[in-house]
């Protein structure tokens, strides 16, 4: 029925095909300058008309019309001028010269380019390019093209912006073939330059709601943990968007489950994109040209996931002269080299290694009484990231990104560890060894061609893989052990065709058809040796496979130069179980006060075919991986319906106050069947498909909230502060709810701010997050129950909903303190990172101990302070 | 007008922000039952207690017992009301002599206090009997480390792994192969000993279906676990202890009662009663107690 609605709202606002109501019109204009016939015109009839002063100024018009049509109207009063007027879009006309020939029809032209970087040759996508005349725009695509078809012939003066470079301001020909429009970057060394996306009379055309795209130098602004230039550390201080944990887990977004992200790297899915244990991520922010976070309305080329979806694009590399970036922080070194090749190629080559192997050693050969052994201390990480561009022509653009991250830790230790080696580095008969190590490999090609100067065609196709395996061998006695190895493999194979359609002034249309081939596959052996006489084996295999085939069309159209709608559908199939779903969606952006105040709405639906589920059960496998399972006859795909209205407003330079309010309702979402169980033991139930489902239950889950958010930039400040208000909730019939509860991430409110101020070669940075606390289950009472086996009843806490209190608020306060200098002919920048100045330990966790007399409450206490130091080197 | 409505809606919204945090509830004293129908076993009784609030001590006496509810039995057709023992506070049984309860007889609990109705339902297993168990005791203790977590504290020690095998007979002619059965099996030595690593590895209690366990060339379902006993030194002989094995037969509503009952610190027990906390629930129960001498 919603759904129904939907579309039906989806086919009104398609109703632009329909002429709209025409207004009756009364012209009796004798020898009065044309100017003014025009704008008496333009009054009545309620449209646009755009026109040179020059060209109009010579005439004096006699005209008298009644009627309705406006065509006529313009006839009546361009009578016996040189003049004639053109529809450029609805309720939108321009006057031109006529042409010599009566009879032939008005030629039409196209103004194109590609806009790029002035000093890397990057293309930029998502660039403003404005017609002031007209008043109409257009946003580059991903390859930086951009057109604006059916525009009368002639020279038009263009305006293009991007958030982070100096609007220019050019001249461009219907005539002339697609040119190259290159954008020169805003440093913020550059005091009293005010940083802005647009200075144009139109709104961003290409923010949706919801919509998140920061520049990349200034996500590398924002404080990170521990030091890293990491992308989801970055993010993480935007509103509406925490970490599942104090400093590591996945991302929550609107308070949506972890799992309930896409991370596209170059156009592929990254399914596991954490290191060292989920504490910071492999997106490099640095290695990105462009970097955008849909929360909630995404466009239609996008879906199948609830919460929202992270497209990162790798830098082609410099097109203009070699550089990089070699720097060194508390977890990782890493570099970064980008050059030209040729005139027409260029490649970027990033890496980045943790070292803590390295201090520590992976390695130690240890011998007692003639005994020898290898204890063994190892944990890295590292990511590989490289691509390779290659321009044959302007019009021809190809691709190749490679990506791989791995962690691997490897321990050998006796179960006696202390800080006094001497007390445990020695053979030991008692040990545990733990063989964990996980990967994502990613291969991506990208062919992009105009094929025409309305049609751009781009071809995707990739292989993103995932791979974990956990080993363990722990001999806690002479006589009783355990062998486990549990590997969980998982590949995406893709193809991605979309074509973009510059029909005209008013409307752009994107088409497109994605295929991806998932395979799925589990595997446990595992051996636990309790005594000579007891022993259990776990040998299971599960693999699985499933195809999903997309198609989806979305038109942008500007039925006037405020207003632009943006109606989209998405059909997709899934084989596991045969899903097939239609997710239409829409958004809509008027702009009030263009420069000033511009609102924004959206709605859509989405669906989601794969789950990420873990184990609940067992010690021995599910630690460190992420599992996949796909829709399939026993779980159905998670649906949602969800909605975004926002306002964004420029009161003064340098200031943008932006306000959202999202709504989001789903189903079928899976959640814990016992909400209290944890990983306590050594068995579980396996990896077979129904044995992980089994402990996971359908249910509901409903999300709302209000986002506010202030950027000041000015001279040598930079100021963000964001509060977002909202909750997160869910619902399950098969757990006897019959209210919503607070979900696992639900934070009511979160305040943050960061505040940067430059002077000379110095940067100082204060930010502050504010926020409830995670939701907690509570006991209320206390009461005593015996069991047949006891001899005495035991004391138990009763918690009569799951998430009905919640931990104390959470807050931090941190610092940093940069210094630029040179050496050696190199420009340095050193960082002191102080992580919670004020040492406040925020309670993380609680546990209550039930007693007879007293319950004993233990808090678990999050990281005190932390003085983090990072220095980079840039060639 | 605008501007009124301006300062209204500022008010409102420093009300939502300031508003408090989600406040820990409340709850008034609630019903706790606690009953077990043994098949063969007289009627059992049923305790009955309330909750308190966490700040105030749990005394076993009168403070915490429901002394008066109205209690209800029906065992097959049979309903029987139960009368509060005097001097026992929270304590029902039935009236005079209490009758025995019928293997796989079908019962229904109600309990009525104040303005709270509990009930609960099932049936009664059929009744389990150990045949036989086997105890084997290694020639020499083996290494061990004696731990709560991998750590500092982390020390060497030495213990009998002990092994023992329960035997008994599951008439399946009665019962059918493919039963709902579930059992729960524990060894309870009297001994002291607790590491948590190597807890891990024996195992001293299990509850599952009984269909999935083993069952020798008699048909006799079999269950071995797994207990330790620590000694002094590489060359100390075990220690001669005693040890209780409880067996026990029950449906998917006490399997999971018992299985969610171990960690109180975490959680409680899942109930089985609708209106109560607690369980109420039947069960087939049998234990021997041997001494074992190495």
């Amino acid at each position: 029925m919603r759904y129904g609605l939907l579309g039906v709202i989806l086919c009104g606002c398609l109703g632009w095909l329909q002429p709209a109501h025409a207004q009756a019109i009364r012209l009796d204009v004798h020898d009065l300058a044309l100017r003014e016939a025009l704008e008496q015109l333009s009054t009545q009839a309620g449209i646009d008309i755009v026109f040179a002063g020059r060209l109009v100024a010579p005439y004096r018009v006699t005209c008298s019309y009644a009627g309705r049509e406006v065509e006529a109207a313009f006839r009546c009063l361009l009578r016996g001028t040189a003049l004639q007027a053109e529809r450029v879009r609805r309720r939108q006309y321009v006057l031109v010269e006529a042409p010599s020939g009566a009879a032939e029809a008005p030629p039409r032209g196209l103004l194109a380019g590609f806009v790029t970087d002035a000093e890397t040759g990057e293309v930029l996508p998502g660039a403003h390019v404005y017609l002031p005349s007209l008043r109409v725009g257009t946003a580059t695509n991903e390859a930086g093209y951009f057109a604006l078809a059916t525009l009368p012939q002639g020279t038009y003066p263009v305006r293009i912006s991007y958030l982070g470079y100096q609007p220019r301001d050019t001249v461009l020909t219907t005539a002339s073939a697609a040119r190259a429009i290159a954008l020169v970057p805003v440093t913020y060394e550059s005091a009293d330059v005010v940083v802005e996306s647009r200075r144009s009379d139109q709104a961003d055309l290409n923010v949706l709601p919801g919509l998140l795209a920061l520049p990349t130098h200034q996500l590398e602004q924002f404080p990170s943990f521990p030091g890293e230039q990491d992308l989801f550390q970055a993010l993480q201080w935007l509103p509406g968007i925490h970490r599942a944990g104090e400093i590591n887990g996945g991302l929550v977004v609107r308070g949506g489950a972890t799992d309930q992200n896409l991370y596209l790297l170059d156009g592929a899915p990254v399914y596991h994109p954490w290191h060292a244990f989920s504490l910071i991520s492999t997106f490099q922010t640095e290695t990105f040209k462009d970097i955008r976070l849909y929360r909630g309305a995404f466009p239609a080329e996008h879906g199948g996931r609830l919460s929202s979806v992270l497209e990162a694009e790798m830098k082609d590399g410099s097109r203009a002269e070699p550089g990089a970036v070699m720097a060194l922080s508390p977890l990782s070194g890493r570099f970064i080299v980008e050059s030209p090749i040729t005139p027409n190629s260029s490649f970027m080559l990033a890496g980045r290694r943790s070292y803590l192997d390295k201090l520590i050693g992976q390695e130690h050969p240890v011998e007692e009484n003639g005994r020898r052994d290898t204890l063994r201390t190892g944990y890295y990480f590292y990511d590989l990231s490289a691509k390779l561009t290659y321009r044959p022509d302007p019009h021809r653009r190809l691709s190749f990104s490679y990506y791989h991250g791995r962690d691997n830790l490897d321990l050998r230790l006796p179960f006696d560890l202390s800080l006094d080696f001497s007390s445990w580095l020695r053979p030991a008969d008692l040990f545990f060894e733990i063989d964990h190590d996980w990967s994502n490999q990613l291969f991506s090609g990208r062919y992009q061609r105009l094929v025409s100067r309305r049609f751009f065609l781009t071809v995707t196709g990739y292989q993103s893989s995932y791979r974990a395996a956990e080993g363990a061998y722990i001999q806690p006695t002479t006589s009783s052990s355990l062998t486990s190895d549990y590997r969980v493999r998982l590949r995406d194979l893709g193809v991605k065709v979309d074509v973009d359609f510059y029909h005209s002034v008013a409307h752009q249309v994107r088409l497109g058809l994605q295929a991806v081939d998932h395979r799925f596959h589990s595997t446990l052996d595992a051996t636990i040796e309790r005594s000579p006489g007891a022993v259990d084996e776990q040998h299971e295999v599960s693999p699985l496979h499933a195809y999903e085939v997309v198609g989806y069309v979305q038109d942008t159209w500007q039925p006037a130069p405020r207003v632009q709608v943006q109606p989209g559908l998405r059909a997709s199939y899934f084989s596991g179980g045969s899903y097939a779903h239609v997710s239409p969606r829409l958004t809509a952006q008027f702009a009030v006060r263009p420069q000033r105040v511009v609102l924004r709405a959206g709605v859509g639906t989405e669906v989601q075919y794969l789950h990420r589920l873990r184990d609940r059960y067992s010690f021995v496998y599910d630690l460190v991986s992420s599992r996949w399972i796909p829709a399939g006859p026993g779980v159905r795909p998670s649906r949602s319906v969800q909605a975004g209205l926002g306002v964004e407003v420029r009161p003064a330079a340098g200031l943008t106050v932006t306000l959202e309010a999202y709504g989001n309702q789903a189903r079928d979402v899976l959640l814990p069947e016992d909400a209290y169980r944890t990983k306590d033991g050594l068995e579980g139930p396996g990896v077979e498909v129904g044995a992980l489902l089994g402990q996971y239950v359908p249910a509901e889950a409903r999300l709302y909230g209000v986002e506010a958010a202030v950027h000041y930039g000015r001279g040598p400040w930079q100021l963000w502060a964001s509060y977002a208000g909202g909750r997160s909730l869910s619902r399950s019939d098969a757990l006897g709810e019959t209210r919503y509860r607070p979900s696992r991430f639900d934070v009511p409110r979160t305040l943050r701010g960061i505040g940067q101020y430059r002077e000379g070669r110095w940067r100082y940075g204060v930010s502050v997050e504010a926020r409830s606390g995670y939701p907690h289950s509570v006991p209320v009472s206390r009461y005593v129950l015996g069991d047949p086996f006891d001899d005495e009843p035991v004391a138990y806490l009763h918690r009569p909903e799951v998430n009905n209190g919640r931990l104390p608020p959470y807050l931090r306060l941190d610092a940093t303190v940069g210094y630029h200098f040179g050496l050696l002919g190199a420009a340095w920048q050193a960082q002191l990172h102080v992580y919670n100045v004020l040492n406040k330990r925020n309670v993380v966790g609680r546990q209550y101990d039930p007693g007879y007399e007293v319950v004993r409450i233990t808090d678990r206490r999050g990281l005190p302070l932390l003085p983090l130091l990072e220095l980079e080197m840039t060639l | 007008m605008t501007r009124m409505l301006a300062r209204v809606g500022l008010v409102a919204l420093v009300v939502v922000l300031a508003r408090c945090d989600t406040v820990e509830p409340i709850e008034a004293e609630q019903l706790v039952v606690e009953g077990f129908l043994d098949a063969g076993k007289p009627m059992p009784p049923v305790v009955l207690r309330q909750t308190r609030p966490l700040a105030d001590p749990y005394p076993l006496d009168a403070a915490t017992a429901v002394t008066d509810a109205h209690v209800l039995l029906q065992v097959g057709d049979q309903p029987v009301v139960y009368a509060p023992v005097p001097g026992r506070p929270g304590r029902y049984e039935p009236p005079g002599d209490a009758p025995a309860v019928p293997p796989r007889a079908r019962y229904a609990l109600t309990v009525r206090w104040r303005d709270q109705e509990a009930q609960a339902g099932g049936r009664v297993p059929p009744p389990i009997g150990i045949d036989s168990i086997d105890v084997r005791v290694p020639d020499d203790p083996v290494q061990a480390v004696l731990i709560d977590s991998i750590g500092a504290t982390a020390r060497q020690g030495f213990i009998y792994p002990i092994e023992v095998t329960v035997w008994w007979t599951t008439p399946f002619e009665a019962v059918g192969a493919d039963s709902a059965y579930w059992v729960r099996a524990q060894l309870k030595p009297v001994t002291s000993f607790s590491s948590t690593v190597v807890d891990l590895f024996l195992r001293t209690e299990q509850i599952v279906r009984e269909r999935t366990l083993r069952r020798d060339e008699r048909g006799r379902h079999a269950w071995t676990g797994v207990y330790a006993v620590p000694v002094a030194s590489a060359a100390a002989p075990p220690p001669e202890h005693s040890l209780r094995v409880l067996l026990l037969r029950g449906y998917e509503d006490y399997a999971r009662f018992a299985s969610s009952r171990d960690a109180p610190e975490r959680r409680e027990p899942v109930s089985n009663i609708d209106g109560a906390l607690g369980v109420f629930a039947g069960i087939a129960l049998d234990s021997l107690r041997v001494r074992v001498v190495p």
